[in-house]
């Protein structure tokens, strides 16, 4: 089966992102495809690629681009939400002041057309957040 | 339906709104704080006024992250796991998020 996520709140603030996290790997695990995550408003905070969390803890950020790497899992962050918080990706980081993308590996920017996308494709949408 | 709820009663309607409108064959899944809701105290009535043939679910790592152990839960509670996460999302449809 086919489930795409939608994550809304910021890691280290809200259990969304581990509740995602966790889905996701019991999802994998059963045979279902994962088509894509889509985060939308404070939930880009998890793209956040100079995020350095203690080392004795999980890293939210690394453990996205690991899946990612692993599965082929598709993260695409909201370019309006993105951007509005600052995290701006390589093309809009150098037109506006020469700074690297602030996304993490594995992580792409995209417009609200392809959380329609996902709704669309995908057999079930789960949302995670507020 | 899946109702999946993540706030606990005192902080959101949305487990009232669910216990309202949730009908036969329909199924709640308390995950995040909501698993608060299960447990059964005199101030709790919220799940009593449940339908039989509505099932509910905790997932038992968030209550056991909270400490809350099954014996402090109402007894048409179910414990899952994400794997029973995983399998309550591909039986149900529409699955719905409630805030």
């Amino acid at each position: 089966m086919k489930i795409s996520l939608q994550i809304n709140a910021s890691p280290y603030q809200h259990q969304a992102a581990d509740s995602a996290w966790h889905f996701i790997q019991a999802a994998i695990l059963s045979g279902h495809d994962i088509c894509r995550v889509f985060f939308y408003h404070d939930g880009v905070f998890n793209a956040l690629r100079d995020s350095r969390p203690p080392g004795d803890e999980r890293d939210v950020v690394k453990r996205w681009s690991e899946l990612h790497a692993k599965h082929g899992v598709d993260l695409v962050v909201c370019v309006s939400s993105a951007q509005r918080r600052g995290l701006l990706e390589q093309t809009v980081a150098k037109k506006l002041g020469g700074y690297q993308s602030a996304l993490a590996d594995g992580f792409r920017i995209a417009g609200l057309g392809l959380l329609m996308e996902a709704l669309i494709d995908a057999d079930r949408h789960i949302t995670f957040g507020d | 339906m899946l109702y999946i709820i993540n706030k606990n009663p005192s902080q959101s309607l949305a487990l009232k709104n669910c216990v309202d409108q949730a009908i036969a064959g329909d199924a709640i899944l308390l995950i995040e704080n909501a698993v608060y809701a299960a447990i059964n105290t005199a101030q709790s009535t919220l799940l009593q006024s449940l339908d039989d043939q509505v099932s509910v679910y905790a997932l038992t790592p968030d209550l056991q992250a909270r400490g809350i152990g099954l014996n402090q839960c109402y007894a048409r509670i179910e414990p899952v796991d994400y794997a029973g996460f995983v399998m309550l999302v591909t039986e149900h449809q529409p699955v719905r998020s409630c805030f």
